[in-house]
């Protein structure tokens, strides 16, 4: 018994040819999933940071500004000037992030926000309850203790002058770093600056 | 290796690299479901009337008879979960070096632009071409890959909007998921989904029905020259040749594409702009070749009419939706019907391969 030919229009690629296009495809595929995630970790994550003021924010009003010392590391791939920044020293890793708060009732529940927002960036870590703190200029904000497996830290979160935004601070190190952590963590709340708030 | 190990083939890793993209996609995104299932369920519901409307939309765009229901499917399928899940591997890891290469100030601005054009158009072309190679009547020519093109635009851009969706609430900082989500579904089908991802792989899915074109002009020709047809050529006559006319098209078309991309992932241009410029540039690209289709079709029909092929009752109603369903209605046996049915679909398919 000859089995039924399929349909096939004129000119059709042979098995083949076929085999040779589904190579093609799938070498495509995975040059751009594959290729460029391990060309980028080929290259090194780190760039110096002189010691001075970082922006963070869409500029004017609405952004803030940290002074940081010397010996800090940017991971550039991480990093973007208007949402994030991913620094480091030595052990200690810190977050400077920047959101975006649509009115009061966002700004009041920052704190809430912030702690499940956290659940998902950082799983397996853990918040406590948050305590009042105040930056350089004075204005208040709240800080938290985070707890993990193998990290822990304090994250801090400010809203800022306008009410339309608020800028995160987490701070994460090695668990044996705790005192390294928490002085950090100060040194950057104290350095935190809201242009808006000077004038 | 015969002709349906290798449909098999391309089939099955088809199926594997959609699962893949899914798999990326869930390890991306799954904590959203835990720490905010209503607003991760918004997200997606949100998406639901697109995916739905604009399927139905897209596969009445070809002239004549809509695309084959499984492949459509398959290439709505193939852009939300092989092309998105693997574009966002890709677009990570490009991003990182733009970032590492040009300092984080023009990476913020221009890595978006500069990445996704690159990785998203290939990833999202990739599948139009496994339609090719999985059905090989499924695409004929530029207007078949437009229409599958943008059933691949359609589901990248849908599961992209879900996962804008979700970034939105980390980026309002968590304090109101649900407006997050709807504000950013607003955004991005409101005012940007005329003009987003299924414009743009219409585009290159026409490049790829081009690029099918060409591959089957070549072989013909090829194949001709081994066996009658060169034979029953005169002695004198020019030897045939594909010409690189359909490549330059093929090139043409994903070249445009992706300068559709660049433009509108582009900063500081107007996002009402940049989906007018989009949705203008595949309706032009549409109607010239669906009129040329339709144009074509008519001719093949009145020849075929001519030399008492297909009689001009047939001739006259098939290529029209609703004259061809009137002809059906008249017929009350469903035996009849149903033959005539099978009838009009012959004919179609035949045009369907002519035409292109």
């Amino acid at each position: 018994m000859v089995a039924e030919q399929p349909r096939l229009p004129p000119g059709s690629a042979s098995p083949r040819a076929r085999l040779r296009w589904l190579l093609i495809v799938v070498a495509v595929m995975a040059l751009l999933t594959a290729g460029w995630p391990l060309l980028n970790a080929a290259v090194a994550d780190n760039q110096n940071l002189a010691a001075g003021s970082i922006r963070i924010g869409p500029g004017g009003r609405n952004s803030a500004d940290i002074r940081i010392g010397a010996g800090w590391t940017l991971r550039p791939a991480q990093s973007d000037p208007r949402q994030d920044y991913v620094l480091h020293r030595g052990a200690v890793a810190v977050s400077i992030g920047y959101v975006s708060l649509a009115d009061a009732e966002q700004t009041a529940g920052a704190w809430s926000g912030l702690r499940r927002v956290f659940r998902v960036t950082n799983p397996g870590v853990r918040l406590g309850r948050p305590s009042a703190v105040t930056n350089g200029q004075g204005l208040p904000g709240l800080s938290a203790i985070a707890t993990g497996a193998r990290v822990s830290g304090t994250v801090t979160d400010f809203v800022g002058p306008s009410g339309a935004y608020a800028i995160r601070i987490v701070v994460l190190a090695p668990r044996d770093a705790k005192l390294l952590t928490a002085a950090t963590s100060l040194l950057l709340i104290r350095a935190l600056r809201f242009p808006a708030a000077s004038r | 290796m015969s002709f349906r190990s290798s449909i098999r083939a391309v089939r099955m890793s088809a199926a594997l690299l959609c699962v893949f993209g899914a798999g990326v996609l869930s390890w991306e995104f799954v904590r959203f479901l835990v720490v905010f299932p209503e607003a991760a369920a918004l997200a997606a519901v949100l998406e639901l009337p697109v995916v739905v409307i604009g399927f139905a939309l897209l596969r009445r765009l070809r002239p004549t008879r809509a695309p084959a229901l499984l492949w459509s499917a398959a290439a709505l399928v193939w852009g939300g979960t092989a092309a998105a899940g693997c574009a966002l591997l890709a677009n990570q890891g490009l991003a990182g070096l733009w970032a590492k290469s040009e300092g984080i100030s023009f990476a913020s601005d221009w890595s978006a632009s500069l990445s996704a054009p690159l990785n998203e158009e290939l990833l999202k072309l990739c599948g139009v071409v496994m339609v090719g190679l999985a059905a090989p009547l499924a695409i004929n020519g530029p207007l078949d890959g437009l229409v599958y093109g943008a059933l691949t635009g359609l589901g990248f851009q849908s599961v992209e909007n879900v996962t804008y969706g979700l970034n939105a609430i980390v980026m309002s900082g968590g304090t109101n998921p649900d407006h997050a989500v709807l504000d950013s579904a607003l955004l991005r089908v409101g005012t940007a989904g005329a003009g987003s991802h299924w414009t743009m792989t219409a585009v290159a899915g026409a490049g790829a029905g081009y690029l099918i074109l060409h591959t089957r002009r070549r072989r013909l020709i090829r194949d001709a020259g081994r066996g009658g047809y060169a034979s029953r050529q005169p002695a004198d006559a020019p030897a045939a040749r594909p010409g690189y006319g359909l490549l330059l098209a093929a090139a043409a078309c994903v070249v445009a594409a992706a300068g559709m991309h660049l433009l509108f992932d582009a900063p500081a241009v107007a996002i009402e702009f940049k989906v007018a410029v989009n949705f203008a540039l595949v309706a032009i690209l549409y109607l010239l070749l669906s009129s040329a289709f339709v144009r074509r079709a008519r001719d093949l029909l009145a020849d075929a009419a001519a030399a008492g092929l297909v009689s001009t009752t047939e001739a006259g109603s098939v290529l029209s939706r609703r004259r061809r369903r009137r002809e059906l209605r008249r017929i009350h046996p469903p035996a009849e019907r149903d033959a005539l049915r099978a009838r009009q679909q012959e004919i179609l398919a035949e045009l369907d391969a002519e035409a292109a």
